[in-house]
Order: structure tokens, then C-alpha cells, then sequence
């Protein structure tokens, strides 16, 4: 029993080395695809400005992640600049359940792994709960953005192939994920399963493709929104203390 | 009672929004130049009100096509050059109708005859799209403006506009 255990935490262990493998060299993958665009890495230009948040110029650190906190939270949870505009009910629910899914699956799987190691069992299967659910929402997602393209000719003609593939790999992801999850609730002894490796591959082929994809703009374009932001929220504050800062798209 | 001057800057703004409200793409004009006498006559018939509109030219000095020829480089710019501004992408963009300043057209167009003074004026608008591709289904010459808005971004912030 004890060695069985043994694997289990090896088998862990690894799959988690893997991940975090993977995503440091889709990072990598990533800052480099958007240099050789002629451009500075915005997220890391992000990073930098609220390291330097202490200068005066900033505005000091904690007005500096109140507004970071503020630009996240209506231009991506509410998706005000992640489609909210957009007038087709479909495309804005693709999206939606796309961004929920992925933030419940990187909780769940994060808080799921802790949890395990920790020995707390009930905890674990809740997070496994909601880790299946968060995979179902996810491919939902998915599965609602690659219909939204596929069921219109005009839209389905000019839809590069990366999309295509993108968007065929989340719904993958969010499928496997589930399943993976659903057998570990019903068998919390196995130590390794079908689905779980299934899904590592699947996890790995989608980190490795996204640098290459459009979600490499996404990420550029986000950072870079929030960092103009913050920087106007700077400028704002210097001509007047007591004002607090204007988002992007706000002026008419 | 007399009027103080925040109400006559308030008439102000309202009499520039007024002004030439029945110009297509009004928003891209300056109040400046347009002209409405409030009474005209030709040739002894009266033309006042909006068919007196003039619009007066525009003097652009400043030119440069560098961003045009760097977004024609960026992965989703190459087909910039096959647009002839029929305006298909800003009638359906739905971003456009909520933000009248983001018009894919009208932002092809600038970068294309290299509008130095509209880039920095519209320069942020870029970042309004919402990539829903709606704009790229209705173009008829394949120009693709969802990418290009992407190469515009990236030109933008490239040459240091943004």
C-alpha cells in the first residue's frame, strides 16, 4: 500500500514538474514570438512598472494595483474588452465560459494538487468536483466559438487555420480535464489513469501551440491596456492628486 | 439674468455636436470646420440651415507611410493594400456602433495615405476591437480587417505612436 502510495506522490510530483516545465517554455515561446514583432513584452513591461510603483510618478504601489485590479476586473472578468461589445449573444457566452472555465480549471487544479499532498481528502474531492465542472464549462466554451465560425460560411471562409486549431484544442483540453477529474472522484486509489495522461498531452500540446497563436496577442494587448492604464492614471494624478483614472474606451 | 461661463461653454459644446449632425461620419470632422450660416441666399434662394453646410478643406503637411509599410510586413496586414474603402467593416462592426472613434475603414484609410495628425488622434481606438471577425465576413476584397487591426496595434506600438 505504502509503495503504491509512493508512486501516487511520484506520479504527482511529476506531472506537476511537467506542467510547470511546459508553461515556462510557453512563456519563453511566447516572449520571443512577440519580440520578433517588433515589439516590447508587454506583461513584463506590466511587472516592471508595478516594481517600480513606489516612485512618485506611479503614483505609489497600492493606488498603482487598485487600478491593475480595477482594469482586470471590468475590461476581462466582465469582459468589457474581451467581447462584451459584440452583438451576437453567442460569441460573448463562448467567451465568457471560455475565461470562467480556464480560471476554475487553474484553481482547481492548483488547490487539487495542494490538497492532496496535504492529505485532506473530502477538500480533494470538491476540488475534483470542480475541476470537472470548470473542464465541461471550458469545452463549452470552446465548443460554442469554433459553431459560432463553423455554421457561417462567410465568417467559416475567412477563419485562419490557427483559430480553427485553437479553438479545437480548448474544447480537447476541457473535455479531457473533465473526464480526468470525473475518474479520480470515482477512483481516488488509482494511481495513475488513461484520462489524466490524456489530458497532460493534450495540456501540453495546447501550451506549446499558444505562443503561435492568436492568444499570444491577447496576452500583448491585455498587459498593454492595463499598463496604459495605469500609466494615465499616473499622469492624471500628477496635474490632480484627488483624481482617480479614466479607463480605456471610456471617452466618447 | 445674465449668462455665466460655464453656460457658455456648455452652449458651445452643444451648438459643435449640432453642427453638420447630418454629415456622414460627422465624429471624424472637427467642429472647427464646419461652417453653417445661419442665413444663406444664392441668387435670391434662401439655403439656410443644413443644405448651407460647408465643410471647409483640411491641410495635411505631415506624411508617413512607414506604419503602412511595416502593418503590409505583420503576420495580418499583408492584404492591407487590397482595400478600396467600402466601408463594409465599419457598417457591421458592432464595436463601431458602441464607439463611434474605432472605424475599421476609416483607420485602413489614414495608415494607407499616412495621416501623421489622425493616427496620433485615433490611436488609441485600435485597441477597441473585439476580434469577432464580422468585419473580416463581409469584406470583398479579402483585406482581412480583424488581423489588420492586430497589425495596426502592434505597427502602432512598433514606431512608438502608442
Amino acid at each position: 500500500m505504502s509503495t503504491a502510495n509512493g508512486f501516487l506522490a511520484g506520479y504527482s510530483f511529476g506531472a506537476a514538474a511537467y506542467v510547470v516545465i511546459l508553461t515556462l517554455l510557453s512563456l519563453v515561446l511566447t516572449v520571443v514570438r512577440t519580440r520578433s514583432w517588433g515589439v516590447s513584452f508587454t506583461p513584463l513591461d506590466l511587472i516592471r512598472t508595478l516594481l517600480s510603483a513606489q516612485d512618485r510618478k506611479t503614483g505609489g504601489f497600492k493606488s498603482t494595483i487598485r487600478v491593475v485590479a480595477d482594469s482586470t476586473y471590468h475590461n476581462v472578468f466582465r469582459l468589457r474588452r474581451a467581447g462584451a461589445w459584440c452583438n451576437e449573444a453567442v460569441h460573448v457566452d463562448g467567451r465568457a465560459l471560455v475565461l470562467y472555465g480556464s480560471i476554475g480549471l487553474i484553481i482547481a487544479s492548483i488547490l487539487g494538487f495542494i490538497s492532496y499532498h496535504a492529505g485532506t481528502g473530502l477538500i480533494t474531492g470538491v476540488l475534483l468536483g470542480l475541476e470537472s465542472i470548470s473542464g465541461v464549462v471550458f469545452a463549452a466554451g470552446g465548443f460554442i466559438l469554433i459553431f459560432r465560425r463553423a455554421k457561417a460560411p462567410n465568417i467559416r471562409a475567412v477563419t485562419h487555420k490557427d483559430t480553427w486549431a485553437l479553438q479545437g484544442l480548448i474544447i480537447l483540453l476541457g473535455v479531457s480535464s473533465a473526464l480526468s477529474s470525473v475518474y479520480g472522484l470515482v477512483n481516488p486509489t488509482a494511481s495513475s489513469s488513461l484520462p489524466h495522461i490524456i489530458t497532460l498531452v493534450v495540456l501540453g500540446a495546447f501550451l506549446l501551440y499558444a505562443p503561435f497563436s492568436e492568444l499570444a496577442f491577447l496576452i500583448w494587448k491585455g498587459a498593454l491596456i492595463t499598463l496604459k492604464t495605469v500609466r494615465g492614471d499616473a499622469r492624471k494624478g500628477e496635474s490632480n492628486p484627488a483624481g482617480g483614472g479614466q479607463m480605456l474606451g471610456e471617452q466618447r | 439674468m445674465v449668462d455665466g461661463p460655464e453656460t457658455h461653454s456648455a452652449k458651445r459644446d452643444d451648438e459643435s455636436k449640432e453642427k453638420g449632425k447630418f454629415i456622414v461620419e460627422r465624429d471624424y470632422i472637427e467642429p472647427t470646420r464646419i461652417v453653417e450660416p445661419s442665413s444663406l441666399t444664392a441668387e435670391g434662394v434662401d439655403i439656410s440651415g443644413r443644405w448651407g453646410t460647408i465643410v471647409l478643406p483640411r491641410t495635411i503637411n505631415e506624411f508617413d507611410t512607414s506604419i503602412y509599410e511595416r502593418v503590409k510586413r505583420l503576420p495580418g496586414g499583408s492584404h492591407i493594400a487590397n482595400c478600396w474603402q467600402c466601408g463594409n467593416c465599419s457598417a457591421i462592426c458592432p464595436v463601431a456602433h458602441e464607439h463611434p472613434e474605432f472605424n475599421p475603414r476609416y483607420l485602413i484609410h489614414i495608415v494607407k495615405m499616412g495621416y501623421t495628425s489622425e493616427i496620433e488622434r485615433l490611436k488609441d481606438s485600435v485597441y477597441l476591437c473585439s476580434g469577432c471577425g464580422l468585419c473580416s465576413s463581409v469584406c470583398p476584397r479579402g483585406v482581412d480587417p480583424q488581423h489588420v487591426m492586430i497589425a495596426l496595434s502592434l505597427a502602432f506600438h512598433a514606431k512608438g505612436v502608442l
